[in-house]
């Protein structure tokens, strides 16, 4: 055997390799063990390097989610994995690299964080890593054994990293609220579950839709089971009737965690939404879509009204968070493709969003921070960058053009248009005015109030050049939509073939 | 007629369910009403397997506790995985063992570091 044979056969192997459906997954998990491991029994590991080398692993694997490697999966077939559990489609590749891009974005916001904190930061990096992962499984979800799995590691993952700081008593308090809440809101799904099954003998979505198109679709017991499925899912999304955990979480949890919370957590809970409503409930539409539509305007006003009174920053983001899932519950409300395809832009737009006003909270944050409004009072003056970086956040949170999160909301206002969904739009418009009061408040703060700063952190050149990229793409993002829309839409798989 | 019989398999556990309540209520109750009462500190004393009880029972329990049976719980749960497969070892074939070994290199991984950590240390 010549030279150029075994390169050509190891070209091969590898290529196979990277077609393995769970590559990612795997290699996920190798990561968390090994950061838990190298923390264990090397205890004077840098952490400072650990938390680069996790960001550059998340990079790489984020980099190795969008290769057209897999481009024999087009777009109508799949791929079955375990069974038929879990399915790898083009959504679940679009979701999964959402997740590895808010990991990413989680990791290099817990730089700063990671560093003043004296124990646990490679239990923090190593369940952070679990949470990505969890989150990546919830994308291909195709039964409800495999929902209710990866849920419960998500949100076991997610209790440990709220209540990280076992010295602090406000983050032990959240750990406490948010496991409490949690444990009840997969009571409620299991129970649901339960019904679902009990009517339709299987809990396969696939199986559930033919069943359901069979002339089973009025059914009351599976309505009900349907209502308390979507009720556990609404608690991770934290929908209207389910969301009062939220403020006191984000206000106890490190900010890093806030982050996940808020974007990566809150997006596994709309893939599952997407996964149980569209894969196995869509004969029923006519039943969920107006409760969705009900429910998504209470979350939009609960959420906009409760922020504008608001005086800390971490609560006024609880808040608004609230708010923004009623925003992007619209898109399941509308209940059409496009309206799916608008709320993951809408993700996105958030992501870039939320990390773009924690990323500075975080590298000002001080061990005495409260996060009160007043202490980001002429932060201008002080620090330009982090002022400057923080204001496009929430301007772009609070959707004005032409920044990414104006698109968010503008397709999502099309997608309920569509529909003839009037009410909701109002409602969506009243939604974005009561934000622009809240987060142009925060603004003032930070550009026209006199504040008495103690002495902060100064950001360093790598901090000021990761602040930078983000601003730069958002602003990208906002004025060419067109990589991200195909990204969202799931349609990048034909667009490398 | 699938629903009667349906609803007949739950009537036996509902039947099932007051002979249980029964059962367990009636010798108390009769007792009540025909044991003879003759009360003394002895007898009123907290019932411990027979022995003469000792101190209060409302003591500190040792936090470590809680750790240990943390990790029995994961092994014991390990076991109820384990039995099935080696019961079907045979049938499931190669990509079953990869997938007991990873499962079980995960277990492993985490006894080491909580061995690591000095957990299964009694202080």
């Amino acid at each position: 055997m010549n030279f150029a044979a075994i390169l050509d056969s190891a070209k091969e192997r590898l290529l196979e390799t990277l077609q393995l459906p769970l590559l990612i997954e795997f290699l996920l998990l190798a990561a968390a063990m090994s950061v838990l491991m190298i923390q264990a029994f090397f205890p004077l590991f840098s952490r400072r390097r650990m938390t680069w080398i996790v960001i550059l692993s998340f990079g790489f694997l984020l980099v190795l989610s969008l290769l057209p490697i897999v481009r024999v999966i087009n777009t109508e077939s799949l791929v079955n994995v375990f069974g038929t559990s879990y399915r790898l489609d083009p959504w679940t590749m679009t979701f999964r690299s959402f997740f590895l891009l808010a990991g990413l974005g989680v990791c290099l916001l817990a730089l700063p964080w990671v560093e003043h904190q004296q124990e646990n930061a490679g239990e923090y990096l190593s369940l952070l890593i679990l949470a990505v992962l969890a989150m990546v499984l919830c994308a291909g979800v195709a039964d409800f054994t495999m929902l209710f799995v990866t849920l419960e590691f998500l949100t076991i993952t997610s209790y440990v990293l709220v209540g990280i700081q076992r010295r602090n008593p406000l983050s032990l308090e959240a750990g406490i609220k948010y496991l409490i809440v949690g444990a009840t809101a997969s009571a409620m799904m299991v129970y649901g579950i339960t019904l679902i099954f009990g009517m339709t003998g299987t809990l396969q979505f696939e199986a559930i839709d033919t069943f359901l198109r069979a002339g089973n679709a009025g059914s009351p017991m599976i309505k009900f089971g349907l209502l308390l499925v979507l009720s556990g899912l609404g608690f991770k999304i934290a929908a209207f009737p389910f969301h009062w955990w939220v403020p006191d979480v984000y206000q106890g949890a490190p900010l890093p965690t806030v982050a996940l919370l808020s974007t990566g957590s809150k997006a596994a809970g709309f893939v599952l939404m997407i996964r149980v409503l569209h894969d196995a409930f869509q004969p029923m539409a006519e039943f969920w879509q107006p409760i969705l539509g009900l429910l998504a305007a209470a979350t939009i006003l609960y959420g906009s009204l409760a922020a504008l009174t608001q005086n800390n920053l971490k609560r006024l983001l609880g808040y608004s968070s609230i708010s923004h899932s009623g925003v992007m519950m619209l898109g399941l409300a509308a209940g059409t493709i496009f309206g799916q395809q608008a709320l993951i832009f809408y993700l996105y737009a958030y992501l870039f969003g939320v990390l773009l006003v924690i990323c500075p909270m975080a590298l000002w944050e001080t061990p005495s921070s409260q996060h009160e409004i007043s202490e980001y009072s002429g932060l201008r003056d002080k620090s330009p960058w982090l002022a400057a970086a923080m204001m496009v956040g929430l301007v772009s949170l609070a959707g004005i053009p032409p920044l990414i999160g104006f698109f968010g909301k503008f397709l999502l206002l099309i997608a309920i248009l569509e529909q003839q969904l009037y009410g909701l739009a109002v409602i969506l418009l009243i939604g974005v005015g009561a934000s622009l009061y809240y987060y142009l408040r925060v603004i003032r703060a930070l550009y026209f109030a006199r504040g008495d700063i103690g002495s902060h952190p100064v950001p360093a050149l790598h901090q000021k050049v990761i602040l930078g990229a983000l601003i730069a793409l958002t602003f990208f993002f906002g004025l060419c939509q067109e990589p991200l829309w195909r990204q969202a839409s799931a349609q990048w798989l034909d667009w490398f073939s | 007629m699938g629903g009667t019989s349906f609803e007949y398999s739950y009537l036996l556990i509902l039947v099932l369910l007051i002979g249980s309540i029964f059962f367990a209520v009636a010798p108390l109750v009769i007792a009540r009403i025909l044991g003879p009462k003759k009360e003394s500190s002895i007898k009123n004393a907290t019932y411990e397997c027979g022995l003469v009880s000792k101190g209060d029972p409302w003591v500190q329990f040792k936090v470590q506790y809680y750790i240990f049976t943390l990790v029995f719980v994961i092994f014991d749960l390990e076991t109820v995985f384990l039995f099935p497969w080696a019961v079907a070892f045979n049938a499931l074939g190669a990509f079953a063992f990869v997938e007991m070994l990873i499962f079980i290199g995960i277990l492993a991984g985490g006894l080491l570091y909580a061995w690591e950590k000095g957990v299964l240390e009694w202080r």
